[in-house]
């Protein structure tokens, strides 16, 4: 019964991993060495014959309380956080395009993680901090784009 | 019908795609960019095993593109405290350039994507031998920007 509760516990964790940690000043660090755990799995995947592409974006945002890491390799249901719906939909349909930005409303990673974070309990979108963003492939920094840059004011 | 890659999936994945172009066999890094229509997602990914059973020889004669990564050390300047590291940057070019491609970043510069070699065998006759796959070709205008100059052949 201990163990199964244990189990259970490190299985809730662990679908956590990259998702949150405590905050420690070293957010983009952090984000960094998930770039090497990402290149790291894409290695052994050829090795397995399971071949996984490179997520293109690794970002964080972070609170007083903890850091959410996260890649764009996936896309949430927005619905279930109505205040990051209703951002989003401010600059248009989420999974549409506008002329002022090539990438599609909801698909980066910055706001997948301001997901995480709303998810998790925080409640005001203005008060997150984002980190720097990283190409999992090379390490190299990417700018947001203009999508991020007006929903989130960074 | 083979499909070509998802508009959704190539905005969140950097994919390794292969081609021919100019009779040059080619890698390309995707880079959340576009990637030619004339890539086929399976074809392209049956390509991706075949060249993971094929064993790198640590092949010396490959050359780097210098100039690109002296332009990138300046453009990644940043106070995030994380220098930037070539070899990071060079390793699945190098990897490929191995193989016998020439190995090519859809690089961001300016918010635009522009192709830049980054890696390529020295000599043509380390060129990657196309026995047992075939590749698409593309035209040379599906690489925004990249200069041919840099590889000279030999």
């Amino acid at each position: 019964m201990i163990q199964t509760i244990i189990g259970l516990f490190n299985s809730i964790m662990n679908s956590f991993q990259y998702k949150t940690a405590r905050r420690n000043g070293l957010e983009n660090k952090q984000i960094y060495e998930l770039c090497d755990n990402i290149r790291r799995r894409v290695k052994n995947s050829k090795k397995r014959k399971n071949i996984k592409d490179f997520p293109s974006v690794a970002a964080g945002c972070y609170t007083n309380r903890n850091l959410y890491v996260d890649t764009t390799d996936s896309r949430p249901n927005y619905s279930q956080v109505p205040i990051l719906e209703h951002e989003l939909q401010q600059i248009g349909p989420i999974g549409s395009k506008r002329n002022q930005c090539k990438y599609t409303i909801g698909a980066c990673a910055e706001p997948k993680v301001a997901f995480f974070a709303m998810i998790d309990g925080w409640n005001n979108l203005r008060t997150l901090k984002f980190t720097f963003s990283y190409r999992p492939r090379t390490g190299t920094k990417k700018k947001y784009c203009r999508n991020c840059r007006d929903v989130f004011n960074i | 019908m083979k499909q070509p890659y998802r508009k959704i999936y190539q905005e969140c994945h950097d994919i390794d795609w292969f081609a021919i172009c100019n009779n040059v066999p080619i890698h390309v890094a995707s880079n959340g960019g576009n990637v030619p229509s004339q890539i086929k997602s399976r074809d392209n990914r049956t390509v991706q095993k075949y060249l993971a059973n094929i064993e790198v020889n640590g092949n010396n004669n490959i050359r780097v593109n210098q100039d690109w990564l002296n332009e990138l050390e300046l453009l990644e300047q940043n106070d995030d405290g994380i220098a930037f590291d070539r070899n990071t940057y060079l390793h699945t070019f190098v990897e490929f350039a191995q193989l016998g491609f020439v190995s090519i970043d859809n690089a961001i510069i300016n918010e635009e994507y522009h192709c830049r070699i980054v890696a390529f065998p020295q000599n043509r006759k380390d060129l990657f031998k196309m026995n047992n796959i075939e590749l698409p070709e593309i035209p040379l205008n599906e690489l925004a920007g990249v200069d041919l100059n840099v590889w000279k052949e030999k």
